[in-house]
């Protein structure tokens, strides 16, 4: 069926307009004046019980448009909402039901449905064409009274507010779906109005934003200066663009977002409010920072470089000097100990016992500066320049330190136990000279409580090698381990153990050619542990 | 026969020289050094000899630190003549290193020698000299020097 027209039925004034309507309906479907009453009076009545006992209740006119029916019927379809009808108007309808051609009422979920049918006379089919015209004559139609144009009106603002909250509903969904924040400030910065995903993303309501002036969301230091900002900014009445970091209630971390407000002037120039947005452009932020990060790294690696670079110099020059002046200071050196020499050794009958033991003292000091400019001069030439690493026996290199100190391992009977050492990679002179230092010193610094004892061993800690030379010996407080790998640094006085502060300090820094490092542990009196730790090179 | 052999010393340090001197005078030879104070005067001696026909050095001693025409560039013009490139050169420096070392050997050079901190060992140090020319003594080659270089 095709509708034509509709007619609330809310007051009796409606029944006026139903008579009318379906005079017109049948007037146009070209009805004799006979029908057209027997078919209005039909659908008054019905109209009017159910105007009477109804609810909600409607009447659509409409024409029938099956083409499998040989005839065509107008059709008047009273809609109620009120359920309980049926029995009150059933009986009243009979009447209605003899007027037209067929009749049917239903009760379905939602209503009454009673639909009156009355045959529209002739042969020829009523074209869509002719539907068309009907409806919209019916919807040009003057309004048949004052009450029926009020009737009208009141008809089309229920539509256009209907229209209007329908679109407001799906743009309110459409916004409140998008992850970014769509708000509205006043001028104290107060938000009017917002979509959800402003509660969905920081927690909190805009009464709770507002009365909080956002404080548990922006960062405690930036707090203040961002409201200064937005004090100085409203009176420009221009749009702002800023970045600042929000907090979200989820993962309470700063999320950065590029927040967007406009001013909305009214008609007579007046900033009413402002509307604006929050996006999320916390990816965009951390790859600008990774970049910047990268790039400071790059540089601070070039500088360090550099640096390197610089160091490494200074350090050779450094040597460089060492060696030089050693070699230069040794020269009227040996002249002062050869003078001294042959002095002592024809005149010193010449002179008294003071004078003797003067003498004896400065030939004492020219030979503690000899040791001292030999030590040093070693140091100084011990640099990677020119070196190879070379398999070595560590055992062998342990026998040849011995036998260079064989006189002082007789003079105190020292027992040195080596245990079975691996061969390793090593600048075989270099490691020599710290075998021959460490026993030297295991060997100097000798209990007389006890007899001295000296134990060499290795043991592995991961891909790492530890050769151990452990002695029963005087020990030393290890507060001082610091100072005693440093360059002249001496835990002794002269009188007692000779020595130039050379010895460790060179054990040191052929640890370090080795990309290794030495330690030592004691206590005094309970003897000295010295641990040189080596990487395993293959 | 004492006469016949010619030590030449080259050094720029005049107490060296001095002491060199005495050290053979003290063990009674001292016609046998002839001290020149530096690699130039050496090379000088050298050819005036050869150019009179007289009596060439067993032995040519030179120290490396020295003006001008230092120990080893005195080395390397020495064995590039003929006339003297067969002389045995001993390098008598107070220190050297490993690289100096390699030097002086790959230049030709017989041995090296510390010098000596004491009156005795300079005394031992002229006696063998002498005996070197007299082929009773031998200098240690280079290559265990340098092994035992620490």
């Amino acid at each position: 069926m095709q509708e034509i027209t509709r007619i609330t039925l809310e007051t009796d004034m409606d029944l006026v307009l139903v008579h009318k309507r379906i005079m017109k309906l049948g007037e146009l479907a070209e009805l004799s004046l006979a029908s057209q009453t027997t078919f209005a009076t039909a659908v008054s009545e019905v109209s009017r019980h159910v105007l009477e006992y109804g609810y909600n209740a409607v009447l659509i006119l409409a024409v029938s448009t099956d083409i499998k029916e040989p005839e065509q019927y107008l059709i008047a379809k009273v809609l109620d909402g009120n359920l309980n009808l049926t029995e009150k108007i059933n009986e009243n309808l009979v009447y209605a039901r003899r007027l037209v051609d067929r009749f049917s009422l239903e009760c379905g979920d939602k209503g009454l449905e009673i639909m009156l049918e009355y045959r529209i006379p002739g042969i020829q089919k009523i074209h869509s064409s002719k539907i068309r015209k009907w409806i919209s004559s019916f919807s040009m139609e003057l309004p048949a009274s004052p009450y029926d144009e009020i009737k009208r009106k009141n008809r089309q603002l229920q539509e256009l507010a209907e229209r209007l909250k329908e679109s407001e509903t799906q743009y309110r969904e459409v916004t409140n779906a998008l992850p970014l924040m769509i708000f509205s400030v006043n001028y104290e910065g107060k938000v009017i109005y917002a979509n959800s995903w402003m509660k969905s993303f920081t927690g909190y309501d805009i009464q709770e934003l507002n009365d909080s002036k956002w404080r548990p969301v922006i960062r405690k230091e930036l707090f203040t200066s961002a409201w200064e900002y937005w004090q100085l900014h409203r009176i420009t009445n221009r749009p702002l663009k800023k970045e600042l970091e929000l907090k979200s209630h989820v993962t309470q971390e700063y999320i950065w977002h590029l927040l967007s407000l406009a001013p909305i002037v009214s008609e007579n120039g007046e900033t009413t409010h402002w509307i604006g947005s929050l996006v999320d452009i916390h990816a965009q932020k951390v790859m600008e920072q990774a970049l910047r990060d990268n790039k400071e790294l790059h540089e601070t690696k070039l500088l360090l470089e550099e640096k390197i670079k610089e160091l490494n110099r200074s350090n050779q020059e450094l040597e460089q000097f060492a060696y030089a002046a050693s070699h230069d200071l040794q020269e009227p050196l040996r002249k002062i100990v050869y003078y001294s020499d042959y002095l002592s050794r024809y005149y010193i009958e010449e002179i008294d016992e003071k004078g003797k033991l003067y003498f004896n003292n400065m030939i004492g000091a020219s030979q503690r500066m000899t040791q001292l400019i030999h030590d040093l001069l070693n140091f100084s030439t011990i640099y990677r320049d020119n070196l190879h690493l070379v398999k070595t026996d560590m055992n062998a290199l342990a026998e040849e330190a011995m036998n260079d100190l064989e006189i002082a391992i007789k003079a105190k009977s020292v027992h040195i136990d080596v245990a079975p050492l691996p061969m390793l990679s090593v600048y075989p002179m270099q490691m020599r000279q710290l075998f021959h230092n460490l026993l030297s010193n295991a060997i100097k610094f000798s209990d007389e409580q006890r007899p001295p004892e000296v134990k060499v061993y290795a043991t592995m800690e991961g891909k790492q090698i530890q050769l151990i030379f452990e002695d029963n010996g005087v020990g030393f407080e290890e507060k001082y381990l610091d100072k005693m790998f440093s360059l002249f640094q001496r835990l002794h006085s002269r009188e007692k153990y000779a020595g130039t502060g050379i010895g460790l300090a060179m054990c040191k820094k052929i640890a370090d050619l080795h990309n290794g490092f030495i330690t030592a542990s004691s206590e005094p009196g309970r003897g000295a542990k010295f641990i040189l730790t080596l990487p395993l090179v293959a | 026969m004492k006469n016949i052999v010619k030590i030449l010393l080259a050094d720029d340090d005049m107490e060296d020289r001095f002491i060199m001197q005495d050290a053979f005078a003290a063990i009674n030879l001292s016609e046998v050094p002839l001290l020149v104070e530096d690699g130039e005067k050496a090379l000088e001696y050298l050819a005036d000899t050869h150019a009179s026909a007289g009596v060439m050095p067993s032995l040519v001693v030179l120290d490396l630190n020295m003006p001008r025409l230092s120990g080893t560039q005195t080395l390397r013009e020495l064995k590039s003549k003929d006339a003297y490139k067969d002389i045995p050169v001993i390098i008598f420096s107070s220190s050297l290193n490993v690289i100096e070392m390699h030097e002086c050997k790959q230049l030709g050079a017989l041995s090296y020698m510390v010098k000596p901190f004491t009156y005795e060992e300079y005394l031992l140090s002229a006696q063998h000299f002498y005996d070197f020319c007299l082929k009773k003594h031998s200098f240690p080659e280079f290559n265990s020097l340098i092994n035992n270089f620490k």
